[in-house]
């Protein structure tokens, strides 16, 4: 077990390393002058080239990526000018390790925006994630309980017309129409939960509906296959015959029975979700993790995109790694070597 | 002035159509005539406003987009000369701010001197000086820190050069060749500043009117991060910290001395910042028009979907819209398209109401034939190929035979891609095959789109492309745009998407630009505005218009043309 922990953990660093460096190599490849963006509309190209250097971005990109690497274990100093630092130390940034870069665009350090940027878009994650475990998984079980009545074929059709909508479409209606127009959600917006927790539920509202939407709609049909094939099970009709109270039955023996696999799922949907909030973050105007990656790519802020990428591929090889490591929690039958 | 991102970089001048104020008249309060707007404004109350895109710098020096500027200008930073909120053509006629007048200038216009005004205040009560000018204006020598912002200072200002031509002076951080820099700018008495230019600028005042000109107190700069920490002279100030992605709060400035203030009305006695909502969604609050949208504002020009909405009957009397000095125009490559006449039947063929049409009708712009704004003066009505608006195909086609190439000709067209540049680029593309053309359309990337047309391996024959002067002056439109000189190196083109490079254009600009006589220089500007039409280098489309709505609250709505058509918020009022 610990050797196969210690091989999938470098095989993580060895993954996010190949991601970043693809990632500058890639940047570097698009028809985007980030020098450019730093003169005005009138511009020579002797402030071009000289801004480039500035931005140390005349240097190879096998230089310029060692410095990101460097900064990840030793700190670093934005702009790295000793001369300027001895003359007006106030002008310096100082970035601690692990100084994840600084970005020319918005002139302060990648850890300080996405230190506001992460807790927005985990917010939204979460609160989806509860929302669309509760929603999708509850109405999957009556579903499947209340199997080919009309309330069941009427939860089926309605979660596909919900899976159905686009995130960007949903998050218009709600926002323009529902909240805007007709005022029945609150105002989106993002305010620290530690300092007004009902204003962040309420303004995380109609974002979290957005989000989970289509996610609850998967998880009705999932739980429902899951459920009923369960409950077809031997051991529900022995629990029965032992005259169980129905809905112990349902829940005890049959929805556990079912978890698993919909646990296993949720992870990588949670990976998935975090990589993925940019479209609901711009509609609702939440600066998270994916809005701001959006905006970077337009200024051609590569730090920035950097790290957004990165976010989104450690959620996705850790939860990965997490969801492996819980099927041997879960299923006995599993063993790791 | 034409960065892809939708941007509104810079100003111009405009025709503003000021709707009457139907919704909040009858209020009795002391009578003040906002810049030919009647209104019955008065201070107090908070202004809301809500804009798609976030100010890209808030720094003085780094403010290079017009409605960043035009709030800027308005609220945290005076300028010795500035714009008056006056309508149309009117906001474009300079007026002194921090100084006494609009400049004294010696006879070749390379001094020119000013006098500050008594009573100018910081936010914390010193006086505003001629070296805060001074330094501030130094920032923008300081390239690789003060970033993105009007270089006017660094060609304009007498500082010594080194071998490669450059200003011999780093900026106030770095110091190195500080002597040299402090020879342009004398400081007599701290109210007296005086520039020595090193060459003639008849315009000069008008080049003033940039924040990038306004002052900075040296123990407030806090270099890359002072977009975040602007020190007021203006009415308002930061009210904490401005976050450059989601806004900030303005409150009074204290020591601001409005006897000392002839432009800003300054009513609002709290002005709130939102950047970020989607254009759409901007719009859809605004229509709604609820709890605090009836106090707020936008210099978001309403998207095309909204447009029919604005102007339904219910929502006329809160929208008003505006010539925002902004031209749509195309450039045939020069060297692609060597021959000239090949070049005139693109110019002839391509009707420009179609073209109007596209971008949704007279609400979008009007149609031009002239590279330069219909609100400066260097512009002057022309029809150089007598075909009008709608151009003529057959005429086009006659001219294109007569150049004797083999038909069809095949040229490439550039444009920014989205719905309304396909619809446009396919009515061009069908106007100009009637012509005897064939046409490949190539839509690109709006990211991308200028980085990629500027790069002389990668640009086709035909590009699209937008401008608009930065300040009232054929100056601010055809050096930055036409002189190859300037804009062309072996890996871009600059702004001269046609690599247009002709000497004698060149000799032209260089002897337009010594002229002192502002007059003079204007018509010079109209003589090669004409000259790079006539030889179907530039073939102008659209001048732009801006729709916007307001709250039903606002009072004194105007559209500065001056500023690009934004909201004037020295005369806005939410009482």
């Amino acid at each position: 077990m610990l050797a196969y922990v210690v091989r999938r953990c470098a095989a993580i660093v060895v993954m996010l390393v190949a991601v970043s460096l693809m990632t500058y190599v890639l940047f570097f490849a698009i028809p985007r002058d980030p020098a450019r963006l730093t003169c005005g509309k009138v511009c020579t190209p002797e402030l071009i080239s000289q801004n480039r250097h500035a931005l140390g971005l005349d240097r190879s990109i096998a230089v310029q990526y060692g410095d990101f690497l460097k900064g990840l274990v030793v700190s670093r100093d934005f702009p790295d000018d000793a001369e300027l630092k001895r003359t007006h130390p106030e002008l310096i940034t100082h970035c601690h390790a692990p100084c994840l870069g600084y970005s020319p665009s918005q002139q302060t350090t990648i850890n300080n925006i996405m230190g506001r940027a992460a807790p927005v878009t985990l917010s939204l994650t979460i609160g989806a994630l509860v929302l669309w475990i509760l929603v999708g998984v509850g109405l999957g079980v009556i579903s499947a309980v209340r199997r080919g009545t009309v309330l069941d074929k009427l939860l089926l059709g309605v979660s596909l017309i919900g899976y159905s909508f686009p995130t960007f479409f949903v998050g218009l209606i709600l926002y323009d129409i529902v909240s805007v127009k007709y005022g029945l959600l609150p105002e989106p917006g993002y305010v620290s939960p530690g300092s007004d927790p009902i204003g962040w539920a309420s303004g995380m509202l109609a974002p979290w509906i957005t989000l989970a939407l289509a996610y609850s709609a998967l998880y009705v049909r999932l739980t429902r296959a899951k459920m009923l094939d369960s409950m077809s099970g031997d051991y529900i009709r022995t629990a029965r015959a032992k005259g169980l109270p129905g809905h112990r039955v349902v829940l005890k023996h049959g929805l556990r029975a079912s978890l698993p696999p919909i646990i296993t799922i949720a992870g990588l949907d949670i990976a998935g979700v975090l990589g993925a909030t940019a479209i609901t973050e711009q509609v609702f105007n939440l600066n998270g993790v994916g809005s701001t990656v959006i905006a970077a790519v337009k200024d051609a802020d590569l730090p920035i995109i950097v790290v957004g990428v990165l976010i989104a591929a450690t959620a996705v090889v850790v939860l990965n790694f997490v969801v492996d490591l819980l099927y041997a929690a879960i299923d006995p039958k599993v063993r790791y070597t | 002035m034409r960065l892809a991102r939708g941007g509104v970089m810079c100003l111009a001048g405009g025709i503003v159509a000021v709707l009457a104020l139907t919704a909040c008249t009858g209020k009795s309060g002391k009578k003040e005539t906002a810049g030919g707007t009647g209104g019955d404004q008065q201070r107090g109350g908070t202004l809301y406003l809500n804009t798609s895109r976030a100010y890209t710098h808030l720094d003085p020096q780094r403010n290079y987009f017009g409605d960043a500027i035009e709030f800027e200008s308005r609220t945290l930073a005076r300028t010795l000369t500035t714009f008056p909120a006056a309508e149309g053509a009117k906001s474009t006629e300079v007026v002194p701010d921090a100084a006494t007048d609009i400049g004294t200038r010696s006879a070749d216009a390379k001094t020119w001197t000013f006098n500050l005004k008594p009573d100018l205040k910081w936010q914390d009560g010193k006086p505003v000086t001629c070296a805060d000018f001074k330094y501030g204006i130094s920032r923008t020598f300081a390239t690789d820190t003060i970033t993105a912002g009007p270089i006017y200072a660094l060609d304009y200002l007498d500082v010594p050069r080194d071998d490669k031509g450059q200003p011999a002076y780093n900026g106030p951080y770095k110091k190195d060749g500080q002597a040299g820099f402090d020879k342009s700018i004398d400081c007599p008495s701290p109210s007296k500043i005086v520039f020595h230019l090193r060459h003639p600028v008849a315009d000069f005042y008008q080049t003033l009117t940039m924040p990038a000109f306004a002052a900075v107190r040296q123990d407030k700069d806090t270099g890359g991060k002072y977009d975040s920490s602007v020190f007021s002279d203006g009415p308002y100030m930061i009210q904490g910290k401005w976050d450059p992605v989601r806004g900030g709060t303005l409150v009074r400035n204290p020591n601001w001395v409005a006897s000392s203030d002839t432009v800003r009305k300054a009513y609002p006695d709290k002005i709130v910042v939102t950047f970020g909502d989607t254009a759409e969604t901007v719009y859809q609050k605004l229509e709604a028009n609820n709890g605090q949208q009836k106090n707020a504002v936008t210099t978001t020009a309403a998207p095309p979907p909204a447009i029919p909405t604005v102007l339904s009957g219910q929502m006329q009397s809160r929208s008003a819209s505006v010539t925002d000095g902004y031209i749509n125009y195309l450039s045939v490559n020069v060297v692609k398209v060597p021959d000239k006449q090949i070049r005139q039947a693109i110019a002839m063929a391509v009707d420009r109401n179609a073209y109007v049409t596209a971008w949704g009708g007279s609400a979008a712009g009007a149609p031009t034939n002239s590279l330069i704004s219909p609100l400066l003066k260097a512009y002057t009505k022309y029809d150089p190929f007598g075909v009008g608006d709608k151009g003529d195909p057959a005429k086009a086609k006659a001219v294109l035979q007569a150049a004797g190439v083999k038909l069809p000709y095949k040229i490439t067209y550039q444009y920014s891609k989205d719905n309304t540049q396909d619809k446009a680029a396919t009515n061009i593309k069908s106007e100009l095959e009637a012509a005897g053309f064939q046409v490949t359309l190539d839509g690109l990337n709006p990211d991308t789109y200028y980085d990629v047309v500027a790069n002389p391996k990668q640009t086709a024959d035909v590009t699209w492309a937008r401008w608009a002067a930065d300040y009232p002056s054929g100056s601010a439109v055809i050096p930055p745009l036409m002189d190859g000189r300037i804009n062309i190196s072996a890996d871009t083109l600059g702004n001269d998407q046609a690599a247009y490079n002709d000497p004698s254009a060149n000799k032209a600009i260089d002897n337009a630009l010594a002229l002192t006589d502002d007059a003079a220089q204007q018509q010079a500007w109209t003589a090669l505005d004409q000259r790079v039409v006539k030889e179907g280098v530039i073939v102008p489309m659209m001048a732009d218009k801006s729709l916007y709505l307001y709250g039903s609250n606002v009072k004194g709505f105007l559209l500065n043309a001056a500023f690009g058509g934004f909201v004037d918020l020295a005369v806005a009022a939410v009482r």
